[in-house]
């Protein structure tokens, strides 16, 4: 068990990872600040009459948390395998185990709550600065009950896949990883589409008579349950077992098949 | 230490390595010289758990390197030959690091530090090439791991580090340590490396102490080349024969003169040693 994980280790390695990579965590929370800061001044400087409300700042938070944890692999840990500057941390004495948890965790978690940290401050600063411009504190109520538990669940699908691309390429690798991942998302789709429309051809032609007039048919992943909950399927258990097997593979088979992927790759790389 | 059986290895269709065997034991700094390609580097990665061999044709203290289990790593350390540095200050670099290898020692890498004259509050890439080599040289030798391996350490070296070098290597290696050092600058490392391993393309051509070397082959210098001898090198003054030690008289070996002298014969020194 020692040799797999052990916890005294594994605080050890995960003060070193934090410390060494606090100073580009910190500059890329000051990067998305500062884009904050730029719109403030816009509109404080140039556009006097524009107004920054809070559904607006929560979109900008919510896309650069997004893009920090997408970027967050590719610039904390884009050396990992490569041939000569993998070695280091490779050699490191701590277990794979122990090396892919703080890797996860200083991706997915603690890079994406300081840049929202960050933004959170800088946001609140703003607002008590000049609350004609920014209207209301980010950091309220509505703020929380926007991240529901869907929202928080689908944040880490795409992260955990370029936490994986990370591991897998060695060149290009935010290239290669975002045509693997289109690539991935339109596979799914195509197989999906062609049961729905060539298996289920005549139960299809019924629903979609069905819902003409009412509301439009579409396959977006991202809302896959919404379609598995739809009264439309009532009826169908066929359909609504194919597309809940889809809404599954997305929502759970992506993340934890890149997830143990990222793993498996970290055990067995070679340099 | 280090038992290497039946070892195959190739890079996709590029055969490295094809049933070399090789026992290397504690308390010995072993030179491993090459040409170029035949796999010294590639050899010190699978003993250090960078590249996958078969379960038994290389373990180190009994552990499969590959599995690269923590009880094995904090055992061995190996120095690249070309280092890419981290954006890391030096000193912290040994401090976070040093924390995992149990016997590390943070005051003999200041000594060394001290002793290599590199500056270890600046970050490694503000410190020229050689500089970063003997930090982490540095580095490598205060973890006091069972296992050190080095690949090409002197390259890159000004003439006072070299011989620091081989002062601070010869300081490391104890009787519970095995040090591997991979090297084309034999000269660099005289004196210091002993047993000599010579890889060739097929295998392990030598593995022997510098005392059976001494016992078995005979160096000598003349203003003439020896005709009976397996080896004449032509050098400034005269000529290095290398013939068989037919007495019992021992002479010092001269390393460049064995490489040489076994890559042209490697027939007759495969009869005079045996086999590996």
């Amino acid at each position: 068990m020692k040799n797999t994980f052990d916890i005294n280790r594994f605080y050890k390695l995960f003060k070193k990872e934090f410390k060494e990579r606090i100073p580009l965590i910190l500059k890329y929370a000051a990067i998305f600040s500062l884009i904050l800061v730029g719109i403030w001044l816009t509109s404080l400087l140039i556009n006097k009459n524009m107004r920054v409300p809070m559904d607006v700042r929560i979109v900008y938070i919510s896309f650069s948390v997004f893009l920090a944890m997408i970027m967050a692999p590719f610039s904390l840990y884009k050396d990992y395998n490569h041939s000569k500057k993998g070695l280091d941390y490779s050699s490191l004495p701590a277990s794979v185990l122990e090396k892919y948890i703080s890797m996860v965790l200083m991706s997915l978690i603690i890079m994406p709550l300081i840049i929202i940290a960050s933004i959170l401050f800088t946001d609140s600063f703003i607002a008590l600065l000049s609350p004609q411009y920014f209207t209301g504190y980010l950091l309220n109520e509505t703020f929380f009950e926007s991240i529901s538990q869907k929202s928080f669940a689908e944040i880490f699908i795409l992260p955990s896949m370029f936490l994986f691309g990370n591991l897998i390429y060695r060149k290009n690798k935010v290239l290669k990883t975002i045509l693997t991942t289109l690539g991935i998302y339109l596979i799914i789709t195509i197989v999906l589409s062609f049961i729905l429309l060539y298996v289920f051809k005549d139960q299809m032609a019924v629903i979609a008579d069905a819902m003409e007039g009412k509301t439009k048919f579409s396959i977006d992943l991202r809302n896959m349950y919404d379609l598995y909950n739809s009264e439309f399927l009532a009826g169908y258990p066929g359909i609504r077992f194919t597309v809940g097997l889809f809404a599954l593979l997305y929502s759970i088979g992506l993340p934890v098949g890149s997830l143990a992927g990222s793993y498996y790759r970290m055990k067995t790389i070679q340099y | 230490m280090v038992l290497i059986q039946n070892l195959k290895f190739s890079y996709g269709k590029q055969a490295v390595f094809n049933n070399v065997n090789l026992q290397l034991e504690s308390g010995k700094i072993y030179g491993l010289l090459g040409q170029n390609g035949v796999g010294k580097t590639t050899l010190l990665k699978i003993i250090s758990g960078f590249l996958k061999v078969g379960k038994d044709e290389c373990t180190v203290k009994g552990y499969s390197p590959f599995e690269r289990s923590p009880l094995f790593l904090e055992n061995v350390i190996f120095v690249p030959e070309d280092f890419i540095a981290p954006d890391t200050i030096v000193n912290d670099y040994a401090k976070f690091r040093g924390e995992f290898y149990p016997k590390y020692d943070s005051n003999k890498f200041g000594r060394l530090m001290n002793d290599f004259e590199v500056n270890g509050n600046y970050k490694f890439n503000k410190l020229s090439y050689g500089q970063q080599k003997k930090a982490l040289i540095a580095f490598a030798l205060s973890t006091n791991t069972n296992l050190i391996l080095l690949d090409e350490p002197s390259n890159g070296l000004d003439i006072p580090s070299k011989s620091q070098l081989r002062k601070v290597v010869s300081e490391a290696s104890t009787d519970d340590s095995c040090i591997i050092i991979s090297t084309h600058q034999v000269r660099d490392l005289e004196n210091l490396i002993d047993p000599i391993i010579i890889l060739d393309k097929n295998g392990v051509l030598l593995n022997e102490s510098i005392e059976r070397i001494s016992q078995k082959l005979l160096f000598s210098f003349a203003s003439i080349p020896d005709n009976s001898a397996l080896y004449n090198e032509s050098t400034p003054g005269g000529y290095i024969s290398v013939r068989k030690n037919e007495s019992d008289m021992e002479t010092r070996v001269n390393i460049e003169a064995l490489f040489n002298t076994t890559l042209k014969n490697r027939t007759k020194i495969s009869e005079l040693f045996g086999k590996y």
